[in-house]
């Protein structure tokens, strides 16, 4: 597995398919790297050579990815809920937010749209 | 001949030879009465080697002969098997194909490559031999009439000073145009000329490669599909041939190939340097043979995409451009022929700009296109991709693929196939032959080979090679 930037990346598999496994990255932001750094299309990862990695290394740090882009997020859903916004009580409330019914079929909502509200536990905090 | 015990035989039945023999050959002289040569007993033995005997870690020997033993040596005399039983009252033998072979009293029989092609044999992509036939474990094949139409061309035009024009090997899926590259490019080897023979480039265009753009160009180099093929260009050719060849810094193309080799860095200009080596020269040098299968992925778009996600087209590709110049005849080759196959069983890699080339030039010698019909502004634009309509109309893309393709227009770059050959399917005479070989390698169990069961694979395969091997295995 090669670890980078926070992540365990597939050896296995193919550079455009292993960078999925990355949040904020998806087939054609992977390809896009790939066609950028000059990375053919069936390379696995573990045959990539070390200046490559290291190029790519440097390329997803200037991207909003993993981490940062997951606080963005958590960052805009407060600020909708903070502020009263309907989408933002939506969100608190686990409820579709985009325009959905709620008659039926709301369980994709009730089971991901709170979780950005959810508390983080800590070890320090015990 | 060599002695070939095959491990596809099982211990079926034990035919009484003469009532057998005799009952075939009165079968096959039936069929083709002209052909008086047909020998009262014909031994053959299998063609399909197991998969088992090709050696998946045969690595490519460079330099000239190949000195380990190839896969077909664990099926000598002298080394036991479990499946390979003998016939008790006769001994198989099978022909090796070479110069002495190729005459028309031959057609029908089935020959063995010789040992310099198997040697390169292996059921991975990037071994010399077509993949088609390396997963079938396939290694001898028919001697057919259109080889030798095609053994004549090849020498007529390496008989010219400078050649002129393009062999183009054309014809539906399984129909054997691979085969009869191969069949080509092992006779010409076996007389003494040099080849280059590329059987599988869809390899360097399906993104299994690496790639690097070349700085200040356009192009993308691929050091590691250059060395394979200064690697094949060794193994192929023997010593001798390769002496006689100089480039015009006195260094022998053996030479420049092994440095090429063990410089991966360097491969690609020792690739343009041994290809220029090759085209000149005087008639005291060997005949030169440039023979590529799947030409259709000279002319196709690529898997790959430049730093702007824009899409690579072949000929952006260094290795197929140092080919391409060939087949464009801009790059003249004295001495030698080109030929080339069309791979009809890859999709992704198609070529409409080829098959509408090849179909214009069949068209053209039926009878010749009616120009009347169209506009005057777009006859001089569209005359050989037949892009619109009698009415002067675009047609879309699904009715003229030719007229959409990105090198439709670029018409420098496109082949100058001059002479197209359709191989065809088997006709009677040959289905009965291969008939009787399959039956020799116990392959159709206790069908009995008369002329009404030839009758009826012709028609239910329609003459198909491919199809009437399948056929006959699945039995």
């Amino acid at each position: 597995m090669l670890y980078l930037l926070g992540v365990n990346l597939p050896d296995h598999k193919t550079v455009p398919i292993a960078l999925t496994h990355i949040y904020g990255i998806g087939t054609h932001t992977s390809q896009t790297l790939c066609h950028k750094l000059g990375i053919h299309p069936r390379c696995r990862l573990s045959d990539l050579p070390e200046a490559k990695i290291t190029e790519l290394s440097a390329l997803l740090n200037t991207m909003q990815i993993d981490a940062e882009l997951r606080r963005e997020t958590r960052n805009k859903i407060n600020v909708m809920v903070q502020s009263g916004r309907y989408r933002g009580a939506r969100h608190k409330a686990g409820l579709p937010v985009n325009g959905q019914r709620t008659h039926t079929n709301r369980m994709n909502a009730k089971r991901l749209n709170g979780r950005w509200m959810k508390a983080r536990e800590f070890s320090s905090s015990r | 001949m060599r002695v070939v015990r095959s491990a596809m035989f099982t211990l079926a039945r034990a035919p009484s030879s003469s009532l057998y023999a005799s009952s075939r050959i009165a079968a096959a002289l039936s069929l083709r009465p002209s052909i008086a040569t047909f020998r009262a007993f014909r031994p053959f033995s299998a063609s399909s080697v197991p998969h088992s005997a090709w050696n998946k870690d045969t690595k490519p020997v460079s330099g000239g002969a190949s000195d380990e033993a190839p896969p077909f040596d664990s099926l000598a005399v002298g080394t036991p098997r479990k499946t390979v039983v003998r016939w008790e009252h006769m001994e198989v033998n099978l022909g090796e194909w070479g110069p002495a072979k190729a005459k028309v009293e031959n057609i029908g029989e089935f020959l063995r490559l010789p040992e310099s092609i198997l040697s390169g044999a292996t059921t991975t992509a990037d071994g010399l031999y077509p993949p088609a036939l390396a997963r079938q474990g396939l290694s001898a094949f028919m001697l057919r009439q259109t080889t030798l139409d095609v053994l004549d061309a090849v020498s007529q035009e390496a008989s010219k000073e400078v050649c002129s024009g393009v062999i183009a090997l054309d014809g539906s899926r399984g129909v054997g145009k691979s085969v009869t590259l191969l069949q080509t490019v092992s006779h010409c080897v076996k007389n003494g000329w040099v080849a280059i023979y590329l059987p599988h480039p869809s390899q360097w265009v399906n993104g299994t490669e690496p790639f690097e753009p070349v700085q200040g160009t356009s192009t993308f180099a691929q050091p590691a599909v250059a060395v394979r093929i200064l690697k094949h260009f060794l193994q192929l050719n023997s010593s001798s041939g390769l002496a006689t060849i100089e480039s015009e810094s006195g260094k022998k193309v053996s030479e420049i190939a092994r440095q090429g080799v063990a410089d991966p860095s360097r491969a690609q200009k020792a690739l343009d340097e041994v290809l220029a080596a090759l085209a000149s020269g005087g008639k005291d040098r060997a005949k030169v043979l440039i023979a590529v299968d799947q030409i259709n992925t000279f002319y196709c778009k690529t898997a790959y995409h430049d730093s702007e996600s824009r899409e690579v087209i072949a000929n952006q590709l260094a290795a197929i451009q140092s080919f391409a110049g060939f087949f464009t005849l801009e790059k003249k080759l004295a001495h030698g022929a080109l030929i080339c196959a069309v791979d009809r069983s890859d999709t992704q890699h198609s070529s409409p700009l080829v098959n509408s080339l090849l179909s214009s030039l069949k068209s053209a010698t039926a009878s010749a296109p009616s120009q009347t019909s169209r506009p005057q502004h777009l006859q001089k634009q569209y005359h050989d991709l037949a892009a619109v309509d009698e009415f002067g109309v675009l047609l879309p893309e699904r009715l003229a693929p030719a007229s959409y393709d990105p090198l439709a227009s670029a018409t420098h770059l496109h082949p100058k196939l001059t002479r197209p050959i359709v191989v065809p399917p088997y006709d009677l005479y040959e289905v009965a032959c291969a008939a009787a070989y399959y039956t020799d390698c116990d392959a159709l169990g206790n069908v009995e080979v008369t002329r009404d069961y030839v009758e009826k694979e012709l028609v239910l395969t329609g003459g198909n090679p491919l199809k009437l091997h399948k056929r006959c295995l699945s039995l």
